[in-house]
């Protein structure tokens, strides 16, 4: 067995620490409050700028007179940060989705645009921090235009593509590129699952 | 007046952040590859350690000695938060490209090593001064660096195309070409305006 000495504070030193903690728990309090007033305030303009890039991307991926935010559930999304449904008048012309991916710094945002029968539009990177090598020319057009036409899933493949559902590597970058078609996969997939349950729900009406 | 250019030049010169104390070397090699974002940057720098001289000032004979360094830290935290919440809501794809790279300047020895000297001097306009002096260094610093790496490495200025991209010093705007750059600087500052380190000994 062996003996623990028990430390005590003095009633001065414990005075002190509670002055400490106080002090710094009330400037704490201050600051926090502040912070969050002035997020709360500038909540609606981070909100709107980081909607900014997507909603101008929107009529270049799937030009339509209108388009309307679905109520399309984000925690099912998996990556998928808006979906919107575009109209000419009452008739629908298609979709525009943005997904995300992970890239080599951050983020990709991938706007993809994408017509009522599935398949796909345009796709436009609206977002990236990549290396300013093979990375940024992910947004060159030879890579992108690949996906027009496409529906359904596509695969990624680094040589020649053989098959209509395969993209290749125009532009070198073993990462960018797979996060570019991973993105556009799953934008392919909530529009899939959006047009499903639609009519699932008019078939039983 | 004459004191004030002074202290300016002491600030930027020989007690240079960068150049001198070797600090915020971090958040600088992350944040030079684009003019916009160097220029960001180092206003946040400046104000920063404006406002981190101003608090420990205030707070000098208010606050116990063992929290005084933590407080100051934490209102440098606090006037980060702000630009960042700022950026993001009216300079969003600058704040994308500096990312977590701004509020590291909080925490950098920049505010530490800066904020225990405010401390020390005893007039307050010589410690504001002196934190002007130390903010305007490092913006001089990463101004350049953003300069030499957007415009060599990269052939724009201020996003503006001057020559065709293929032309570029590509290995400038990585970080490897920063961390080379940086080196360059100081050796050529350390060339003219001598190694404080020497001077710290031969004092």
């Amino acid at each position: 067995m062996t003996d623990k000495k028990k430390v005590f504070l003095s009633p001065e030193k414990k005075k002190e620490l509670l002055h400490t903690t106080l002090i710094l728990a009330g400037i704490l309090a201050v600051v926090s409050l502040a912070l969050s007033g002035l997020n709360m305030l500038l909540r609606q303009s981070i909100d709107k700028a980081e909607m900014k890039p997507f909603v101008s991307a929107m009529s270049r991926i799937c030009p339509a007179e209108s388009y309307e935010e679905t109520d399309y559930e984000h925690s099912d999304a998996g990556g998928v940060y808006a979906l919107y449904k575009a109209y000419n008048g009452t008739e629908l012309a298609g979709y525009c989705v943005e997904t995300r991916a992970n890239g080599i710094n951050r983020d990709l945002r991938v706007a993809v645009g994408i017509d009522k029968d599935g398949k796909i539009l345009k796709t436009e990177i609206i977002s990236e921090r990549e290396r300013q090598s093979a990375g940024t020319k992910t947004t060159d057009e030879e890579f992108l235009s690949q996906f027009e036409g496409k529906s359904g899933e596509v695969t990624f493949v680094n040589g020649k593509a053989s098959r209509e559902s395969e993209i290749y590597d125009v532009v070198g970058s073993d990462i960018s590129s797979p996060a570019v078609v991973d993105a556009v996969n799953r934008a392919s997939l909530a529009v899939g699952n959006l047009r499903e349950k639609e009519e699932k729900e008019a078939a039983e009406e | 007046m004459k004191s004030f250019i002074n202290k300016m030049r002491e600030g930027i010169i020989s007690e240079n952040p960068v150049l001198a104390l070797l600090l915020g070397i971090c958040p600088l090699l992350a944040a030079s590859t684009r003019l916009s974002d160097a220029v960001v940057m180092g206003m946040c720098a400046i104000v920063t350690t404006l406002f981190s001289a101003l608090v420990i000032r205030f707070v000098k004979k208010k606050l116990p000695e063992k929290i005084k360094l933590l407080v100051c830290i934490l209102f440098a935290v606090f006037i980060i938060s702000i630009f960042e919440l700022l950026l993001r809501a009216f300079l969003l794809p600058v704040s994308e490209r500096i990312g977590m790279y701004l509020p590291l300047l909080s925490v950098t020895g920049i505010i530490f090593a800066k904020s225990i000297r405010f401390e020390r001097v005893k007039k307050t306009s010589d410690a504001l001064i002196s934190a002007l002096a130390c903010g305007v260094g490092f913006f001089a610093v990463i101004f350049f660096m953003a300069l030499v790496r957007e415009v060599i490495g990269n052939g724009t200025f201020f996003g503006l195309r001057i020559f065709p991209e293929e032309y570029g010093m590509l290995v400038l705007t990585h970080p490897s070409g920063g961390l080379i750059l940086l080196g360059v600087v100081i050796a050529v500052f350390r060339h003219f305006f001598g190694n404080p380190d020497k001077k710290e000994g031969a004092k």
